[in-house]
């Protein structure tokens, strides 16, 4: 692979890293399946990396190849198997410096679990809008028309401020 | 709390945990990994055509040399059988949805289609696998029994094993159809309807 899609993945990836991480949090079962699942999915940006044509941003191409991956692993019909080995270059660090609000905290415990509960395609879409994406590139991600995107998200956004003040 | 509340208490995830990379690294162990992958993934399809690969040359053998009619007959289908199957293997593996950059409803039709084709194949092993491999197996063997008028037990125990290992692959066969396949096809379906859910009557909403 030539130097120039060596450096766009290693800038696209350090630009989105977190972004990815909290879209592969949503479907992972725990911490060591999210880190798996962001390793496979770091894996498979790069393998795609050739056919980027640059139609859209690398950032919302990254979304897509990330969802798919995501998609991937839950509808695999051998066994579930580690695929791949792990990164030592890749690794998830907690935060070091002062702790959140506890109120955040709690907030973003009650958001994660009110998530995980909806369909796999309404997570997509949620994850999608809360990491500020425009509707005319989550449509491009999703496949569905802008309109319907905001249909759809403002639906989900109030099932989800329901969730919260339920659980709060 | 307010609806861009949900975006920043989402956001505030990295307070809690931070990736990083060694970027001098990460290219070399992201290209091992798919080395290795890639070996891995040569191996599975060897292994799941080698069945084929390893029949056509023993059974084309027996096909020329064999002294008895009926041997030949069986050697030659179990041939003609074994291609087929590699071919099935190939189509097969054409529509597993491999495009990870496609759109995710473009992606999950393609699932869709793949996991229909999954179920297709299962529900009908009988007819493309079992049957034929089992005939002319049977065919294969008793043109060997058949010269031999001592033989007839084996020939009557032949035609149940043949028959009990039949029965076992169209089992499990169907039973993996239906518990494996068919929950993960109507899982790809409910998110198509959700995702494909019609719009036209929705009103326009600002972004």
């Amino acid at each position: 692979m030539d130097r120039e899609l060596e450096t766009a993945f290693l800038e696209g990836l350090e630009q989105n890293k977190q972004k990815l991480l909290r879209v592969c949090s949503v479907y992972a079962a725990d911490d060591e399946d999210k880190k798996d699942l962001f390793q496979e999915v770091v894996i498979n940006i790069w393998k795609s990396m050739p056919s980027f044509k640059a139609n859209s941003s690398l950032s919302t191409w990254m979304f897509r190849v990330t969802l798919n991956v995501c998609i991937n692993a839950q509808t695999k019909l051998t066994k579930k198997k580690k695929q791949f080995v792990n990164m030592d270059s890749v690794e998830l660090l907690q935060y070091e410096g002062p702790p959140p609000p506890e109120e955040e905290s709690q907030q973003l415990i009650y958001l994660r679990s009110c998530i995980k509960k909806l369909n796999e395609a309404d997570k997509a879409l949620i994850t999608l809008a809360l990491e500020e994406l425009p509707y005319k590139e989550i449509a491009e991600v999703t496949g569905i028309t802008e309109n319907h995107v905001a249909v759809k998200i403002k639906r989900i956004k109030n099932k989800l401020l329901n969730c919260i003040n339920e659980r709060s | 709390m307010i609806e861009k509340e949900l975006s920043k208490i989402w956001q505030s995830s990295p307070h809690q945990e931070q990736v990083k990379f060694k970027k001098s690294r990460l290219i070399l162990e992201v290209d091992s990994n798919l080395d290795r992958f890639h070996g891995e993934t040569k191996w599975l399809h060897l292994r799941e055509a080698l069945g084929a690969i390893i029949a056509i040359p023993i059974f084309g053998y027996f096909g020329f040399t064999a002294p008895y009619l009926l041997t030949k007959i069986g050697a030659l289908l179990m041939v003609l059988w074994a291609t087929y199957i590699l071919l099935v293997i190939k189509r097969t593996k054409k529509k597993k949805p491999a495009e990870l950059s496609e759109n995710y409803l473009q992606y999950l039709l393609k699932t869709k289609e793949y996991l229909q084709l999954q179920i297709k194949l299962r529900l009908s092993i009988f007819t493309w696998y079992v049957l034929p491999c089992m005939t002319f197996s049977y065919v294969f063997a008793l043109g060997f029994f058949l010269e031999n008028p001592e033989a007839t037990k084996l020939i009557v125990g032949g035609g149940v094993y043949c028959l009990f290992i039949g029965y076992m692959i169209y089992f499990l066969n169907r039973r993996s159809a239906k518990k494996v396949v068919e929950p993960k096809l109507n899982k790809v379906n409910e998110l198509i309807n959700t995702l494909e859910e019609k719009n036209h009557r929705h009103p326009r909403v600002k972004n």
